[in-house]
């Protein structure tokens, strides 16, 4: 039954939010979302996290999608508290991480007059959105909520921007709970042609590899990827948001490709004469130079959104459909006919690669007290369950995290892939141990990348949420450091950050606790106490200034042009 | 519901398949028509044009009017693009939500009108006998007679209409106004 009720666009909001079941909102107020506000006051079941900066907020709600796999929410107020939003806005778009931005906005009357503290956050979101909404009267708020709702999760999620004008959140109208959905989606299916030249072209294939992105996460085919892995004996490699779909400790899974994949992944792809893409979308640097990416190979592409079809590779056969129903077919197909699948030839050539080719750069490896990146990777490996989290920043920290971290479980990294955001994973962690108390959240940052927001380390104290950041400090700006060492003539142009700060005071300064790591022998004590102190921690590592992360394929370059 | 009218389609699957095989794909002066059929509110057109404008591709001409449908409008819009462009300038369209229906209308075979206003002055008599021979030949109509300047409407398809405006006298055209394409097919 339907029921017309009286009631303020701000209150309409709030039922709206609760129905579809928003538990959390990250968010700082202002003067055009105060009614807003008011109506959240004391709201006994929305828990409301004061951020320090609505980027965080953003990243924040973000991780929390990514950690829980629902949708995160910020808000903020109209003008600098949504231009703010936009940069975690994006890299959510980037990452196809659903979240719900809702803005206040100057009163409808004044939008268009320069007012104070108006922005045209609309335009501004566009591109960065999967869509987004202006709200013009009351009456429209459930109905937008719920339209909202439905997009960021609809076939490949991203985020939606709702902007309500603050005359819209006092305005009393009469609204209608929308009761069923409104936006009918469906998913694209695959045709049986498609799925029978798929199943021919697998079964034909001497070399297959399973190229696995993030989009097998969201659609929640992690298990089917595995079961048609071992049922062909193919092996799997992922792309930076992939890392999860297997366990990372399987034998079959090689790790990561790209710009600082593995040699044996790499060397895979290669060499193999069929891949099956599954939820990918052919990054740059996850394919390097595509004129020569994976040069002997057939390519399947499964992907449910038609635009990235043959965007960035040329595909052999596409199948623009939902990921888990049709890898259930190909499996059930496959694993139903007599032919013999397991391509054991390939099994042992991949074998003699993992002998013949080292995960670790060993030029680089210092003995002793020194405490290298990995050595850090492989410690926060050995202290952390495999249902907690790590997140990271962006730069060397996050490369060195995706190659050493063996990932066990999906959606236990979170980590700007696409937009490569700086300050990410700090607010991240926030939001992924919002999502799942239980976790163990560790943050790998950067010092560069860490001080970007590192201010949340109040809303953190504050709000009670124990993350741990592990800061791998060589005082400079890392990556771009390595890429003008190795292709600028060494020089470092505005990449040195100085002796400054002193990160324990920084961590005590707000309320956390710190502690100084400058050997070896001192890493695993301080993060065991970390984990344990209950309280947000800081862990300044002190790593050799200038450890690259090897290997790399030069910009430009192809997978078989490996550097280190 | 949006994309998915379109991202359903065989069609689009094999067309692809078969348009980025074996097939020149580097003519980036071929002109294409998309026909939209999109949700008649404000921000639509931005969201459309966006589209373009990222990619760095001129729209030539855009149509916008109510469409049949109550609460849609038609958007009809020719631009020039290789056609591997063109393939994901629709997939890029087909994403929006607003937008309800994509389809590419065939230059060749589609009927294909366009609309001109022409102010044109008139010093002498013999300009005037001279622009209004010129007017009967084409079909074009005069809407409005001032002292020394006609108002001249002419409609028809682009090569034809921009035949007309070329054959005036280019000292004696005050304003040109061109309408666009509007396109269906048969």
């Amino acid at each position: 039954m339907r029921l017309a009720l009286l009631v303020s666009g701000s209150k309409a909001m709030l039922e709206s939010l609760k129905r579809e079941k928003v538990k959390v909102i990250f968010g700082i107020p202002g003067g055009a979302i105060m009614p807003f506000y008011d109506v959240l006051y004391g709201d006994p079941d929305i828990r409301h996290i004061l951020m320090r900066h609505e980027q965080g907020a953003a990243h924040a709600a973000d991780g929390y999608a990514r950690a829980s796999g629902g949708v995160g929410v910020c808000l903020a107020t109209s003008g600098p508290g949504a231009t703010n939003l936009v940069t975690g806005i994006a890299t959510a778009q980037m990452d196809s991480s659903p979240v719900v931005s809702i803005a206040g906005q100057v009163p409808t009357a004044m939008i268009g007059t320069d007012a104070f503290q108006e922005a045209d956050v609309f335009s501004l979101m566009l591109p960065i959105t999967k869509h987004n909404y202006l709200i013009r009267k009351a009456e429209q708020v459930p109905r937008v909520v719920k339209m909202a709702f439905e997009i960021a999760v609809a076939g490949r999620p991203g985020p939606v921007h709702v902007d309500i004008p603050r005359d819209v959140q006092l305005e009393e109208a009469e609204v209608i709970y929308p009761s069923g959905r409104i936006l009918d989606f469906k998913d694209p299916s695959a045709g049986a042609s498609s799925l029978a030249k798929a199943i021919k072209m697998i079964a034909e294939a001497e070399r297959p590899v399973i190229f696995a992105g993030g989009g097998i996460i969201t659609s929640g085919a992690c298990s089917e990827v595995l079961m048609l892995a071992e049922l062909l004996g193919a092996p799997v490699v992922t792309t930076l948001l992939g890392k999860g779909v297997v366990p990372e400790t399987h034998p079959i899974c090689l790790g990561m490709i790209g710009m600082h994949g593995s040699r044996i992944t790499n060397r895979a792809v290669i060499e193999c004469d069929l891949m099956l893409a599954v939820g990918v979308r052919f990054d740059d640097r996850a394919t390097g130079n595509v004129q020569s990416f994976a040069p002997k190979a057939r390519i399947i592409h499964i992907d449910i959104d038609a635009s990235e079809i043959g965007k960035n590779v040329r595909v052999d056969l596409p199948i623009v459909a939902g990921v888990k129903e049709t890898l259930t077919s190909i499996y059930k197909n496959l694993a139903a006919s007599q032919e013999k699948l397991k391509k054991t030839v390939w099994g042992e050539r991949i074998n003699q690669l993992r002998r013949e080719l080292p995960e670790e750069d060993l030029n680089q490896s210092q003995g002793g007290s020194v405490v290298t990146p990995p050595l850090i990777v492989r410690t926060v490996m050995k202290v952390l369950g495999e249902d907690d989290i790590v997140t990271t920043e962006v730069g060397q920290c996050q490369m060195w995290t995706a190659q050493y971290l063996k990932v066990r479980r999906p959606r236990t990294l979170i980590t700007s892939g696409g937009l490569g955001t700086m300050g990410f994973g700090f607010p991240a962690a926030i939001g992924a141990k919002v999502a799942k108390p239980s976790s163990v959240v560790v943050d790998m940052a950067g010092d560069g990348s860490f001080l970007m927001n590192c201010n949340q380390l109040a809303t953190a104290v504050e709000e009670d949420i124990p993350v741990v950041v592990v800061v791998f400090n060589n005082r400079y700006l890392g990556m771009v450091r390595q890429w003008q060492e190795l292709f600028f003539g060494k020089r470092y142009s505005a990449t040195y950050l100085g002796e400054t700060p002193n990160f324990v005071k920084l961590a005590e300064a707000f309320g956390g606790q710190g502690w100084f790591v400058e050997r070896a022998s001192e890493l695993e004590p301080a993060l065991r106490e970390a984990v344990k102190c209950g309280k947000p921690a800081v862990i300044d590592v002190q790593i050799p200034k200038e450890y690259n992360v090897f290997p790399i394929i030069p910009p430009g370059r192809g997978l078989q042009d490996m550097v280190g | 519901m949006f994309s998915l009218l379109f991202l359903r389609g065989e069609v689009f699957r094999t067309w692809l398949a078969e348009r980025l095989g074996g097939v020149d794909l580097s003519d980036d002066n071929t002109p294409h028509i998309f026909s939209l059929l999109v949700s008649d509110e404000p921000g639509v057109m931005q969201k459309v044009s966006m589209i373009f404008a990222r990619r760095a591709i001129n729209i030539e001409s855009i149509n916008v009017g109510k469409a049949s449908e109550p609460g849609r409008a038609r958007i009809i819009l020719v631009f020039r693009s290789d056609l591997k462009k063109a393939v994901f300038l629709k997939a890029y369209l087909g994403k929006l939500v607003q937008v309800k229906e994509v389809e590419e209308i065939d230059y060749e075979a589609s009927i294909l009108r366009e609309l001109a206003l022409i102010k044109v002055r008139f010093p002498g008599e013999a300009d005037k006998l001279r622009t209004m021979r010129q007017i009967d030949q084409f079909g074009a109509r005069i809407l409005y007679v001032g002292i020394n300047y006609l108002i001249v409407e002419v409609s028809g398809g682009s090569d034809r209409v921009q035949q007309f405006i070329e054959n005036l006298d280019p000292n004696l055209k005050i304003e040109v106004i061109r309408s666009g394409l509007a396109a269906i097919q048969p």
